[in-house]
């Protein structure tokens, strides 16, 4: 490879590898996005930051406000491990394919000879290989960024922003600040 | 897109690192531990939060707990109920009593199969994007290249071609023997790497293809005659003026690899126009130097041509192959009414005289080639090119006193290796020119030469041979029209007048792609 090409690689795997090292979660001050998962087949789920669990009732801050989900009411509850969640897979990849099939079209398409129609198709590959990639990844991280926890014990405290509890004295509908949660 | 194959394995490679490397997501896991028990410090745990009975958060990056149990102290930040920073950050002190329970968190990578495929579709097609977009050529085509290694200045293979193969030999009737100037001198007894390519859609019959050498007079160069012989020359002269239908054009033959070049003419291609340069005097055996190369007019006129015959082109290739030389002939009118740089001295106020033309096809590496004159030395020297309109891009033109020719070595390739493994069948037919070596797109042969010992450096050319086909593009049949095809064998006079508006109306677009996806160091 030429230096410059070289060099292009090179800051491509350094963009790659810090978007790895993003991935990693620093520590956090709120507590874990979580999925509710009912017993009921036709209740919804409930998704948002788990402020805190009791023996009785898993308090949940959602987009639409502050949730207290009964626990013997949830088949299973979903805990975020990672950040690299299907949504952002698919995001991504379709920036790369919009950017390659754009790219390589653009520049298939300046090489005198070259037709329209075949450098569109070039480029339509290429994109279609990247929805095609973000979708195997997509598939790979929906079964890896959600921990199963079985609710109704004390595995799912940790994962809060309260573990102990509600503090006395503090309301979980005053709770509703923070940053967004998963939808 | 056809990836060069002897960049392949390194993008490959760096994908598959890329993957490796990418393809782990450390997961977090929190532990929960009771408030006067005391908690290690370690490299693997982190920070400690503090998560206190009023709701508060104290997340400690170092942490010390009194003998008794009574107190926990260290360096950190406090968050509110809304975990908001409360105050900077800075040395805290809380009484466990205080405290509702003790976080710290332990990591794990864990491996990501989906990371992995991200990270290595990144490498691969970003790199590939990235680098097509830069160079499109190097991607989509172009004519036969040979690129020599190190020629950029720089180990390895260049970006830019430093010769491209027999491009007028569009059938095997017109197959021809090609001799390119590299430009390039090297020690004697040194090896040379020369990678041959088939950028373009196009089949290529190779018959042949030597490497020329030649002893470099001190401080000057040996450069390829018009008339097929080898002069030496101490030194190249440059010119002192030079006068085109524009005005002053020694800024643009200086201005390196754009060099000169002029509108083609919009009612007739064939218009010619001159140029004028002034030179000192000159004596005895001399040459007019030019390096030049052609602008894309010859490649739009024979993809036009194609177009035009469309789905007869088949027919058309065999009609030629048939009819022979003079088919051939007949089939090249318009790049020979086009023709060279016809170059024309004269010595003070003498009459001018013809002593050549240049007349090397394809627009990618061009080509530098002597025209031999004999000079009396009484005035100073005046050159007169003319040229069509627009057919030509001067890189430079400079004179030069001659010596005696002299023969340069011609060196078959001692090695020719495929994909990185030696091609024995391929060398021999290249060195020996007794059949083809028959190309497609995206195929690459490396030819490793040998100098013969020489005390002086040794200038450098490539002889090939053959010829090739054009393949036939499905955009191009929306242009078939039988009878201007037959207008281009029969009159290609008339159609260079007719081609004229089509021509100038893309002229400016072909242009501004050609130098948008030159080739770049």
């Amino acid at each position: 490879m030429g230096s410059t090409e070289v060099g292009i690689v090179s800051l491509v795997v350094a963009a790659v590898a810090a978007a790895g090292c993003a991935a990693k979660s620093p520590p956090q001050v709120f507590g874990r996005p979580v999925t509710l998962v009912p017993r009921s087949e036709t209740e919804p789920r409930v998704r948002g930051e788990l402020l805190a669990a009791d023996d009785r009732v898993a308090y949940v801050r959602t987009k639409d406000g502050v949730r207290e989900v009964e626990l013997g009411s949830l088949r299973e509850a979903l805990v975020q491990r990672h950040g690299s969640t299907p949504g952002k897979a698919m995001i991504w990849a379709t920036i790369g394919g919009l950017a390659s099939g754009i790219g390589l079209t653009a520049a298939c398409s300046s090489v005198d000879g070259n037709g329209t129609g075949g450098c569109a198709r070039i480029g339509a590959v290429t994109a279609a290989i990247w929805l095609g990639m973000g979708g195997i990844a997509a598939a790979s991280f929906s079964s890896s960024a959600n921990l199963p926890v079985a609710p109704w014990d004390k595995a799912l405290r940790p994962y809060a922003r309260f573990p102990a509890g509600l503090p006395k004295g503090v309301s979980a509908q005053s709770l509703v600040e923070g940053p967004p949660g998963p939808k | 897109m056809r990836e060069r194959p002897g960049r392949l394995p390194a993008a490959i490679l760096l994908g598959l690192w890329a993957g490796q490397a990418g393809c782990t997501i450390t997961v977090y896991t929190p532990e929960l531990h009771e408030p006067t028990v005391p908690v290690a410090q370690t490299k693997d745990r982190g920070q400690l939060k503090v998560h206190l009975s009023s709701g508060e958060l104290i997340v400690l990056d170092d942490w010390k707990l009194s003998p008794d149990g009574s107190r926990l102290s260290g360096t950190g930040q406090v968050y509110t109920v809304a975990r908001e920073p409360k105050g900077g950050p800075g040395r805290q002190d809380v009484s466990t009593a205080d405290v509702a329970v003790l976080e710290t968190t332990s990591s794990k990578s864990m491996f990501s199969a989906g990371m992995g495929v991200m990270a290595t579709t990144t490498v691969l097609l970003g790199a590939a994007t990235v680098a097509c977009v830069a160079s499109p050529k190097s991607c989509f085509g172009s004519c036969p290249t040979f690129y020599v290694d190190g020629a950029g200045g720089r180990p390895g293979e260049p970006e830019r071609p430093q010769a491209e193969g027999f491009s007028a030999s569009i059938a095997r009737v017109l197959e021809a023997r090609d001799v390119d100037a590299l430009g390039l001198a090297r020690p004697g007894g040194a090896q040379v790497g020369i990678t041959m390519r088939n950028e373009a859609l196009e089949t290529h019959a190779v018959r042949r293809v030597l490497l020329l050498a030649a002893p470099r007079p001190p401080g000057g160069r040996v450069l390829a005659g018009a008339d097929d012989r080898f002069y030496p020359t101490p030194a190249l002269v440059p010119p002192l003026s030079c006068r085109a239908p524009e005005g002053d054009c020694l800024a643009a033959l200086r201005a390196g690899e754009h060099g000169r070049s002029s509108s083609a003419d919009p009612s007739d291609l064939a218009t010619r126009e001159e140029i004028e340069l002034a030179f000192p005097a000159a004596r005895g055996r001399s040459g007019v130097v030019i390096a030049a190369r052609q602008t894309l007019l010859s490649t739009f006129l024979f993809y036009q041509s194609m177009a035009y015959v469309g789905r007869g082109a088949g027919e058309f290739l065999a009609s030629l192959e048939r009819g022979g030389p003079e088919a051939g002939r007949r089939a090249m009118g318009m790049a020979r009414l086009l023709g060279g740089i016809d170059v024309e001295v004269a010595e003070g106020g003498s009459p001018w005289r013809a002593i050549g033309s240049f007349d090397e096809p394809g627009p990618i590496a061009g080509d530098t080639r002597v025209l031999p004159f004999e000079a009396t030395g009484g005035e100073p020297l005046r050159v007169r090119l003319r040229l069509a309109k627009g057919h030509w891009r001067l890189g430079s033109i400079a004179l030069a006193r001659l010596g005696d020719p002299v023969t340069p070595s011609r060196l078959a390739a001692e090695r020719v290796e495929r994909d990185g493994r030696p091609d024995e069948p391929a060398r021999r037919q290249l060195a020996t020119g007794g059949g083809h070596l028959v190309t497609h797109p995206g195929d690459a042969y490396r030819l490793v030469f040998r100098l013969p010992p020489s005390a002086a450096p040794l200038e450098l050319f490539l002889e090939s041979e053959g010829y090739y086909y054009e393949w036939m593009r499905h955009e191009w049949l929306a242009d078939e029209d039988p009878r201007m095809a037959a207008l281009v064998l029969a009159d290609p006079a008339e159609a260079l007048r007719r081609l004229a508006p089509v021509y100038k109306a893309r002229e400016p677009e072909m242009e501004q792609a050609f130098w948008a996806s030159r080739f770049r160091k």
